[in-house]
């Protein structure tokens, strides 16, 4: 399997970007743990040009370890092969990790039984309906695979139809429609068998705005009680990745942060600078913290630091954008990640 | 009880998409009709076919004689290729994501082996039962009584192969690769099962081959419910029964080695 680009790291220090201590955010744990990832590497073998398996292995998750307890909505927040659809495959059992565990109530996550794998809804990046099938046919089928009672499907499917809008559409077929109604209808599937536990991974990648707030809001419906879904979700998209509850951020495989995306925020402080490297004394005199890497130069921290360094910055006429810290500012902190590639994130968003 | 359910899930789905694509139709129905028609007709000269007991053919034309002979041949081998294209699904389901949403779903994994393999043995079946039906325009005067163990054999033997392809097409992530490995494993099989002309006369070696090979107790057992046969070897039934129950074991053991050991069902 190959991998997209690595993500480019600059060469800060671990204490530039260890932000301060954070308060905890809305994460608090209702209950126990429902997943539980202790330590988990997935490596695939790199295929060379004539197609022999090369010794040499990639790591695409590296020693990730996290509980995720009933109720929590977690984003897996990161860029293209970052990892975050290999641990959404992984928690779906679906693949096994190379070492560690990942446990689903406490057992081996690709063994689990089939009542409690019946907990569990997915939603991959792939669409999984049959563009040759009707959306009812369709969702139909799925409940059968999944062992919802006979009696029950037709109903189930009106609700669910209802709940995502597409109810003037379940006779035509998969084929006939958008991106956006078909991913609803994919979204509609993993819920029909009512689990306890929704995975999806970018789940409104290629969405428009209007869609995209659409789907967020149906999963916002189902994780507030009496639900009260737990929902773990993959996405490049901060806008997607701020509704959750708690966010883990994933940079090449691994796991650099994870906190509720207030608190991720809220560890930059009030104000963030961006500018030029060689702008950089100006950021460390105000008493900022400060990332200098060859791509990125930013300083953060309480307002009047920021202010002092406005003004410096404006005095010595360096360039510079000050703005409250935002997600994509936490990300891009904490991964080191290249502007050109947060903007082009953002873009997407 | 969920498994049965999720099986027929599987196989009414497979069955739908087959009905919604014309093409594979008239591919499936008009495939046996002009194989047979043409390696009857054409080829009928070039073999002398073995005299049937008790067959009374609507001619005495060496053409027809061959083409009764060429019946049951015919009816395996559309079973064999209608058995590997519709296994081709798979490959298709693989990559389209929807393999992925039923294996990580509650379904038993047998449930998911034969609720492809039987869309394919049902399909494949239909197929060989309409060359099947070519014998009584050529001997009206065949009893109907053997007809359903005809089909019983088809159906046995296209749920063997069915298993075997579908084992082959979850490893395989092409559908060009699955048709080279396919063609190197079955045709051979088929070539070998005095479909196109009778074994007698091969050597020792081979003719230990043909007997042992599970086409050859598909043709024969199809062709002796015809009367284009004499018989079949006395290990023939059981032997199917045990290739078809192979072909559903092989196709489990790869959606689970698929799922656990290789890494999951992949795009």
């Amino acid at each position: 399997m190959t991998r997209p680009n690595e993500p480019v790291r600059p060469k800060a220090t671990a204490a530039q970007l260890q932000p301060k201590p954070a308060p905890s955010g809305p994460v608090a744990a209702p209950s126990l743990p429902v997943i539980d990832l202790a330590s988990v590497v997935r490596t695939f073998q790199v295929k060379t040009r004539l197609g022999h398996e090369a010794k040499n292995v990639m790591p695409a998750l590296d020693g990730v370890s996290a509980q995720i307890k009933s109720g929590q909505w977690v984003a897996l927040l990161g860029a293209n092969g970052s990892g975050k659809s290999t641990l959404l495959r992984l928690i779906a059992g679906v693949d096994a990790p190379t070492k560690g565990a990942v446990k689903f109530f406490g057992i081996d996550a690709s063994r689990t039984s089939s009542a409690i794998r019946r907990t569990l809804g997915v939603v991959f990046q792939s669409p999984s309906l049959d563009p040759l099938l009707t959306v009812h046919e369709n969702l139909a089928a799925h409940a059968a695979i999944f062992g919802v009672p006979t009696d029950e499907i037709n109903q189930r499917i009106k609700g669910l139809a209802e709940e995502v809008g597409l109810k003037a559409r379940l006779n035509d077929r998969v084929g006939t429609l958008s991106g956006g109604l078909a991913r609803r209808a994919d979204l509609a599937r993993a819920l029909l068998p009512e689990p306890h536990i929704l995975l999806l991974d970018e789940p409104v990648a290629g969405l428009d705005a209007a869609s995209t707030a659409g789907f967020l809001d149906t999963l916002a419906r189902r994780h507030a009680p009496p639900r009260s879904m737990t929902i773990v979700m993959s996405t490049h998209q901060f806008e997607a990745a701020s509704r959750a509850d708690r966010v883990m951020m994933l940079d090449g495989g691994r796991l650099v942060a994870d906190d509720s995306p207030a608190a991720l925020v809220r560890a930059f402080g009030q104000r963030i600078i961006t500018t030029e490297p060689k702008g950089v004394d100006a950021l460390r005199d105000a008493g900022l913290e400060v990332l200098h890497a060859p791509n990125a130069t930013a300083g953060w921290g309480t307002m009047e630091p920021a202010e002092r360094a406005a003004a410096e910055l404006t005095r010595r006429g360096i360039p510079f954008q000050i703005s409250p810290p935002t997600l994509a500012d936490a990300y891009r902190l904490r991964t080191g990640a290249t502007l050109e590639r947060f903007h082009s994130q953002e873009k997407t968003a | 009880m969920s498994g049965m359910a999720a099986c027929m899930a599987l196989t009414m789905r497979d069955l739908k998409r087959f009905m919604r694509q014309p093409s594979r139709i008239i591919a499936a129905i008009g495939t046996p009709v002009l194989v047979w028609i043409f390696a009857g007709s054409g080829l009928s000269r070039s073999f002398v076919a073995p005299v049937t007991e008790g067959a009374t053919l609507a001619s005495n034309n060496p053409d027809m004689q061959y083409a009764y002979y060429l019946v049951p041949g015919m009816a395996t081998m559309v079973v064999l290729f209608a058995s590997t294209m519709a296994a081709i699904t798979l490959i298709q389901d693989r990559t389209s994501g929807f393999m992925q949403s039923v294996v990580a779903g509650p379904a038993p994994k047998w449930a998911i082996a034969f609720g492809k393999a039987l869309p394919c043995a049902i399909l494949a079946t239909m197929q060989g039962t309409i060359v099947l039906a070519l014998a009584w325009v050529l001997n009206p005067s065949q009893a109907l009584v053997g007809v359903p163990m005809g089909i019983a054999a088809l159906a046995l033997t296209s749920l063997g192969i069915s298993g075997i392809a579908l084992a082959l097409a979850a490893r395989i992530d092409s559908v060009a690769g699955f048709h080279g490995v396919m063609n190197l494993v079955l045709l051979p099989m088929w070539l070998l099962s005095g479909a196109l002309f009778p074994p007698e006369g091969a050597s020792t070696w081979l003719a230990w081959v043909v007997r042992l090979n599970p086409m050859t107790w598909a043709t024969d057992l199809v062709g002796a419910s015809v009367g284009a046969r004499n018989g079949a070897e006395p290990w023939a039934w059981p032997g199917t029964i045990a290739f078809a129950m192979l072909g559903i074991a092989l196709a489990t053991a790869a959606v689970r080695r698929r799922v656990v050991k290789d890494g999951g069902v992949r795009a």
